[in-house]
């Protein structure tokens, strides 16, 4: 593996991070394999992608990608918890349906970027590659301390106890459906500017880019799990890092697999099959993951 | 301060299986009362206790707090006036949470969560001094995760929580019967002293008939879904196991 494709697959962990943290926010604190991100996902880089190219500043093109995942995952929850379908097929359901309205948003099965300003080229200073690990790393730390400042806040104390132990939440006074559906909403929030980002760094949009990206999700945030071990029970900011850490490991395994010469057609079974080696790792430690 | 006017539940109506849980229940509860619930398994205690909370709604009836009728409003929002302590220990804490996160959420029991860090200095002491009282060391140990001790001292930590904010009416549910003697002794003194330091209304359901003698000024005994002896005052201060026990035959 050469220098370049290791510094590549850095770069995508760290744009991966969002999708991390979502991921962590639905499937840790929440207890829920959240689906419905393969779709955000795609939303959010189809929402940036056709907002950046019809001139729009890159910051509230990321906005309104982080306001379409929201939404997105807001469809989940209150299918989940309104009409009492099952978490995974309420988002199965929204991730159906966003295939099609990302398709009837893009208008076309992909749309590049040439030429157009991006998150990356907003930093004054350096060359394309300093340019984008700057950025990359700008945001990383903006949303780690956004996130860990809201789940160690009161609502987030009420959020996290919801995954914990709803019986208790409830007499707590917590409205445990109503957290659901803000859970899921920041999750996919998170998930759609991952979608952004790594659809600023490729330059193109494409209607495909978030199938299977779950799994990726799942495995980063387990990877960093497995790394860590016991020390992510201490502090959240030590749990957020080690998702952080997880996702960028996580490009590396595949980055890995790819440059020892792997048909990058078996990319998704390459991933599914390092997920599954995470699990069984896991297992044979008596450790559940999921 | 509560009434319960012709109330009837039945589980799994028109089927086989069909559970007539309570049936056509009229009762009266003072705000200091502490009643002491007992019966056979199937009677309706729980079934009580569950529709006093609000976990389910009654089929007939209606329930009053302070006359006013409380049959539309959920658990969570009966949870400002009510406190509950299940006889699973595990059941009223995260455990994934500290100790001083769960009882930060306890402390905004009645008000909303909101988007600020409450856990200052001031509160973190608060918290100390209020768990010192238990004699458990644990004051020691706020940022410990709940998970990590023992079913008693779990369920201490929950009484302690649920009564923190003032609650009016606090609901127990065999509280001490998966714990050991101590453990169950000392529950049980501490929720004693709350409920009369706070004048709280509490009920007790309890299989230990001699939890009616130790504890409370009230006795109901339900069977089928109906309350067959109401006794209090000096009656409830003169009975006897023998008596209590003959009530099951």
């Amino acid at each position: 593996m050469n220098a370049a494709f290791l510094l590549t697959a850095i770069l995508q962990g760290l744009a991966f991070a969002g999708l991390g943290y979502g991921i962590y926010v639905s499937l840790r604190i929440f207890n829920i394999p959240d689906i419905t991100t393969d779709g955000s996902y795609a939303l959010g880089g189809v929402v940036t992608a056709i907002c950046i190219s019809s001139g729009m500043h890159p910051l509230y093109a990321m906005s309104i990608a982080a306001v379409a995942g929201a939404l997105a995952g807001m469809c989940s929850g209150l299918i989940h918890t309104k009409l009492k379908v099952n978490a995974l097929l309420a988002g199965i359901l929204v991730m159906t349906a966003l295939y099609s309205i990302n398709l009837i948003l893009l208008g076309r099965p992909n749309l590049p970027l040439i030429d157009t300003p991006s998150f990356f080229s907003l930093i004054p200073f350096g060359s394309a590659l300093s340019k984008s690990i700057f950025a990359l790393l700008a945001f990383l730390l903006f949303i780690t301390i956004i996130l860990r400042y809201l789940l160690k806040s009161d609502f987030g104390i009420a959020m996290r106890a919801t995954g914990n132990n709803e019986a208790m939440v409830r007499a707590m006074g917590v409205n445990v459906s109503s957290m659901k559906v803000i859970g899921l909403s920041i999750a996919n929030a998170l998930t759609a500017l991952s979608g952004s980002l790594i659809t600023q760094y490729q330059g193109f949009a494409d209607i495909n880019m978030g199938i299977g990206i779950v799994i990726s999700g799942l495995g980063a945030v387990m990877m960093g799990e497995a790394v860590f071990g016991k020390i992510i029970k201490r502090n959240i900011y030590i749990h957020l890092i080690a998702v952080a850490t997880g996702c960028i490991l996580f490009r590396l395994a595949i980055a890995g697999a790819l440059s020892a010469g792997v048909d990058p057609n078996y990319l998704r079974l390459i991933t599914s099959l390092i997920v599954l080696v995470i699990i069984a790792l896991a297992s044979a430690k008596k450790k559940q993951v999921i | 301060m509560i009434q319960l006017q012709h109330i009837s539940k039945t589980f799994h109506s028109g089927e086989a299986m069909e559970v007539k849980a309570i049936q056509d229940l009229q009762l009266k509860i003072e705000s200091e009362d502490f009643i002491v619930v007992v019966g056979a398994n199937g009677s309706g205690k729980s079934t009580l206790l569950n529709l006093l909370a609000g976990t389910f709604a009654p089929d007939v009836g209606n329930i009053l707090f302070d006359g006013v009728s409380v049959n539309q409003l959920q658990e969570h929002q009966r949870s400002k006036y009510i406190a509950r302590l299940f006889q699973n220990p595990l059941m009223g804490t995260a455990p994934d949470l500290s100790i001083l996160e769960n009882f930060r959420l306890a402390a905004l029991r009645t008000s909303s969560k909101k988007l600020h860090i409450g856990i200052n200095a001031t509160f973190r002491q608060g918290v100390a001094d209020s768990i010192q009282r238990v004699g458990m060391g644990l004051e020691n140990k706020l940022d410990t995760p709940m998970g990590q001790l023992s079913g008693g001292q779990r369920q201490a930590l929950t009484l302690l929580m649920s009564t923190m904010d003032n609650c009016k009416i606090l609901l127990m549910d065999e509280p001490t019967s998966a714990l050991d003697p101590r453990s169950s002794e000392l529950i049980m003194d501490l929720a004693k002293n709350i409920i009369q330091e706070k004048k709280i209304c509490a009920l007790l359901v309890t299989h230990r008939l001699k939890d009616c003698i130790q504890f409370g000024n009230r006795i109901l005994f339900m069977k089928e879904g109906k309350v067959e002896q109401d006794i209090s005052g000096v009656s409830k201060n003169e009975i006897s196991l023998e008596k209590l026990y003959a009530w099951f035959e």
